[in-house]
């Protein structure tokens, strides 16, 4: 399994907001973060790429589509607004 | 009725006496590490008092903060304190 061109492998890194085991908070905050920064930015800001693939290494996959569901019919109790 | 009476009594005959500094010095140590630690959770940035005003206290802390107690192979320049409820 040699890749010529291996990419990169990255996590989200170390955040003090949120140090301990559970990092529970860490991904819905990074999970809101991103939207909150699409919704001001618009979806092509690059920075706002961050916050996506933090929350995609933290949270698990069924949290993910269980909040895209529920942000898609409107129904995420989250604030999504700055 | 009448015991109470009686502890009542015999308690108050007796708390100056040196044998019983023990007793104050566990029961206070007791209490003095429990309001600690309640103190310390009360404290704590997960903790929300403010639901209306601060509803997010863990946003307060800083990069280069620390809020553990003993935190292990990290250098933080100082630890975060919580000024506000």
């Amino acid at each position: 399994m040699s890749d010529q061109e291996a990419a990169p492998l990255q996590t989200a890194p170390f955040d003090a907001r949120f140090p301990n085991t559970n990092q529970t908070k860490h991904c819905w905050q990074n999970y809101v973060d991103y939207y909150k920064c699409i919704n001001a930015r618009g979806e092509d800001f690059a920075p706002c790429k961050q916050f996506w693939r933090n929350y995609h290494s933290l949270c698990p996959n069924g949290w993910v589509e269980k909040w895209d569901t529920q942000r898609e019919a409107g129904e995420n109790p989250s604030n999504f607004e700055i | 009725m009448v015991a109470a009476q009686a502890a009542k009594k015999s308690f108050w005959s007796i708390w100056y006496k040196t044998e019983i500094i023990p007793i104050y010095v566990t029961v206070g140590g007791a209490v003095g590490l429990a309001s600690w630690y309640l103190t310390r959770l009360a404290r704590h940035p997960e903790t929300v008092w403010d639901r209306k005003n601060n509803p997010f206290p863990w946003q307060n802390v800083q990069q280069n903060e620390n809020t553990k107690l003993h935190a292990v192979n990290a250098k933080f320049d100082k630890f975060h304190s919580r000024d506000r409820l």
